[in-house]
């Protein structure tokens, strides 16, 4: 124990006399999420938020397709786009120009064919440069398409009457048409689609304050973390290389000092600054990002959890090159898809289904998930455990078989 | 002690260390001598656990490596022929580090420390990273190193190799302390003069193969008094062989290309004559180099080649 320690002392001292290198894997997952966090506006309290400019150009001018176009401006909504009402050509024009997110055309004759029910196309024009904010319109969109289609089923027959006044309601008109319209849904209610429906009630009145606020950075912030992870684990595992050119491991093995003692020794040292790293940057992701940690204890011990097998899996890659220049090859194989399909680079949310479902397979992937359900407070102690146990035995694994090749490979030639 | 017996150690067809036996004892300076590449490394490599012998037996202290290597080896002191240090630590922390792995605490840890820090002349540079020191000083420290917990054997891997006339001086006369105090030290170079002026026994190596050993005095003794003459020039082989051949107690090294070593006793006062001899043998005598007994005189008679080749 005492020459574990020794050893793993100076392996800490020897990564603390490299403050550069320290800085840089701490800043790794500061810096992204920062970054993250400027370019989208972010707050401190309700966390950052994409924010765009939707174009609508109102081609028909009428009370219906009025509603329509402001439905974007409002709730949440309204948070997330600067609704611009212009011409379908200018529209198009500031589009190409990058100006906007997306423009939506609404059509002559929108209303009257919602009120006849007959088939009605909206047109939704997207930046192709941008890829969160246009799916957002889109899908916002085909909600109030469903929505406007309701609508017309329950009160269809009041709205028409109010479109055909030639002048202006007065209020004891407006409030008979609103109470008529407001009585008609709530009697159609219970047997048209309630989840669409129930998508703008809800939203609105039932549930605001369990609502998690929209926040990007704590979509990307556990994919940033297992990315600063990886760089760090391969980082540290690069050390291997140092302590066989210098002959301080082959000095440590003359000593008669065991070669298990060795690995365990730099895999406690790497851990240690896995912990240097990780544990700032939640607190700083926590405090200031928005970033959600439901349960610390379980987030801080699956992170160093997987930050040990990660170390593991790069120095026996490490060793299995059998040299400095074929690990930096070998890990980065490893190590850059890893990242791409285990959500370090673009988050599950934002992936396609199924590539997201394949990535979350992955090792990486499997970690970054359960990382993210820690962080939310969506896994019991009975998953975390079960984690913990398969991430442990692993790395206990791992651990032996590098001690056996490091000798096997690098003495007793 | 340490005991070597009928080692070898081959890596497939290439034969590194081949049969070789020898005894280093306690308080004595045990030299391996040869050019690079002759196995002394090897040889070392295998004394101290980093390499497993092909076949023969090793013993230090009575512990066979094999079978009870990790006692040898915790008895062993060891300076391999690289720095082995961590460059970012300063080097009372690389002593500190190496005397606890080597078992050492608290107050004997820290007395051993300063004591060997003393006796290396880095006292003053403790406190400074070993990235800033000179070959030499690293060198000091490397050694410094290996003995910081009092082994009773000591391996030394060129220790000498770079490093600057004054720290070469200082390392040899400390390894003759670590030897005045009783420990076993196999010291393996390939500087002639070093192994003259420090080993109390030799072993000359070449090709993995021990081809001589014994105290300086027995080597010396194969040569007879017998000096070493070395000329440059054009030498028909055949003509010249002939005339040597007549010359009494002329014996014939080496004959390659332009140069020419000889073995004979008196050779100042035969020179005259061989010159005659060699010119009406049709040879052209340009350069002329007599040397006096000595180990390498020894290499060149036993190899047929200078120990630097």
């Amino acid at each position: 124990m005492r020459l574990l320690l020794t050893s793993s002392a100076k392996d800490m001292r020897l990564v603390l006399r490299d403050p550069f290198g320290l800085l840089l894997w701490l800043g790794i997952p500061v810096m992204l999420l920062t970054l993250m966090n400027l370019a989208f506006g972010g707050g401190s309290t309700g966390g950052p938020k994409p924010r765009g400019i939707l174009f609508i150009a109102d081609q028909d001018g009428t009370m219906v397709s009025r509603m329509l176009g402001s439905a974007f401006g409002q709730g949440p909504m309204g948070e997330i786009f600067t609704v611009e009402q212009t011409t379908e050509q200018e529209g198009r024009r500031r589009l190409a120009k990058g100006d906007g997110s997306a423009l939506v055309v609404v059509g002559k004759g929108f209303q009257s064919r919602i009120l006849d029910n007959e088939p009605v196309t909206l047109t939704l024009v997207t930046n192709p440069t941008q890829s969160v904010l246009p799916a957002i319109a889109g899908e916002t969109l085909k909600i109030l398409a469903e929505g406007t289609h309701y609508i017309h089923l329950a009160a269809g027959g009041q709205i028409k009457q109010i479109t055909g006044l030639s002048t202006g309601l007065n209020q004891a008109q407006f409030l008979t048409a609103s109470l008529a319209v407001h009585r008609a849904i709530a009697e159609i209610r219970p047997y048209v689609d309630p989840p669409l429906l129930d998508v703008e009630f809800k939203t609105r009145v039932e549930e605001p304050k369990n609502t998690q606020p929209f926040n990007l950075t704590a979509i990307f912030f556990p994919g940033m973390m297992f990315m600063s992870l990886l760089f760090l684990t391969r980082g540290t595992s690069d050390g291997l290389w140092e302590e066989l050119s210098h002959g301080t491991f082959q000095r440590w093995h003359a000593c008669g000092a065991p070669t298990g003692t060795f690995v365990l020794a730099r895999l406690l040292a790497a851990t240690a600054t896995a912990a240097g790293v990780a544990l700032p940057a939640l607190a700083a992701s926590w405090l200031w990002l928005g970033v959600q940690v439901a349960n610390w204890p379980a987030a801080l011990g699956w992170v160093l959890a997987c930050a040990s097998c990660w170390y593991l899996i790069m120095l026996h890659l490490q060793i299995l090159a059998g040299s400095a220049r074929r690990g930096q090859i070998l890990t980065s194989f490893v190590l850059f898809p890893s990242m791409l399909t285990g959500g370090s680079m673009l988050p599950f949310q934002m992936m396609p289904e199924g590539i997201a479902a394949a990535g979350k397979a992955t090792p990486l992937g499997w970690m970054t998930a359960n990382f993210d359900l820690i962080l939310r407070g969506q896994a019991t102690a009975g998953q975390v455990t079960g984690w913990l146990v398969m991430v442990c035995a692993a790395s206990l694994a791992l651990l032996a078989l590098s001690g056996v090749q490091l000798r096997r490979k690098f003495l007793r030639g | 002690m340490i005991e070597v017996e009928q080692l070898r150690k081959a890596y497939g067809q290439l034969v590194a260390v081949d049969q070789a036996t020898f005894t280093a004892r306690p308080g004595e300076i045990f030299g391996l001598l040869g050019p690079n590449g002759a196995g002394k490394s090897t040889t070392l490599g295998c004394i101290c656990g980093l390499l497993t012998p092909t076949s023969g037996s090793i013993r230090v202290l009575g512990h066979d490596l094999v079978n009870d290597g990790a006692r040898a080896r915790r008895a062993t002191g060891v300076a391999p022929q690289e720095i082995a240090l961590y460059e970012e630590l300063s080097a009372r922390e690389n002593l500190d580090y190496w005397g606890s792995v080597q078992g050492l605490t608290g107050k004997r840890l820290k007395q051993r420390v300063d004591e060997v820090l003393a006796m290396i002349g880095l006292e003053d540079r403790a406190k400074e990273p070993v990235k800033k020191f000179s070959g030499g000083m690293k060198r000091r420290l490397n050694f410094g190193a290996a003995i910081v917990h009092e082994p009773k054997v000591l391996l030394l891997d060129e220790p000498t190799v770079g490093v600057d006339p004054q720290s070469r001086v200082r390392l040899l006369e400390m390894v003759r302390a670590q030897a005045g105090a009783g420990t076993c030290v196999l010291y393996t170079t390939h500087y002639m003069e070093e192994a003259e002026a420090l080993c109390d026994r030799l072993a000359i190596m070449d090709h993995g193969r021990l081809i001589s050993q014994g105290t300086l005095v027995e080597l010396r003794a194969l040569l007879g008094e017998r000096d070493l003459l070395r000329l440059t020039g054009s030498f028909p082989e055949g003509p010249v062989r002939a005339a040597l051949a007549r010359e009494e107690g002329v014996e014939v090294l080496g004959f390659e290309g332009g140069q020419l070593r000889l073995s004979m006793a008196e050779a100042s006062a035969r020179l005259p004559r061989l010159f005659t001899a060699l010119a009406e043998a049709g040879a052209e005598v340009r350069g002329t180099t007599l040397t006096q007994p000595n180990l390498e005189s020894l290499f060149i008679k036993l190899t047929g080649k200078e120990l630097r080749e």
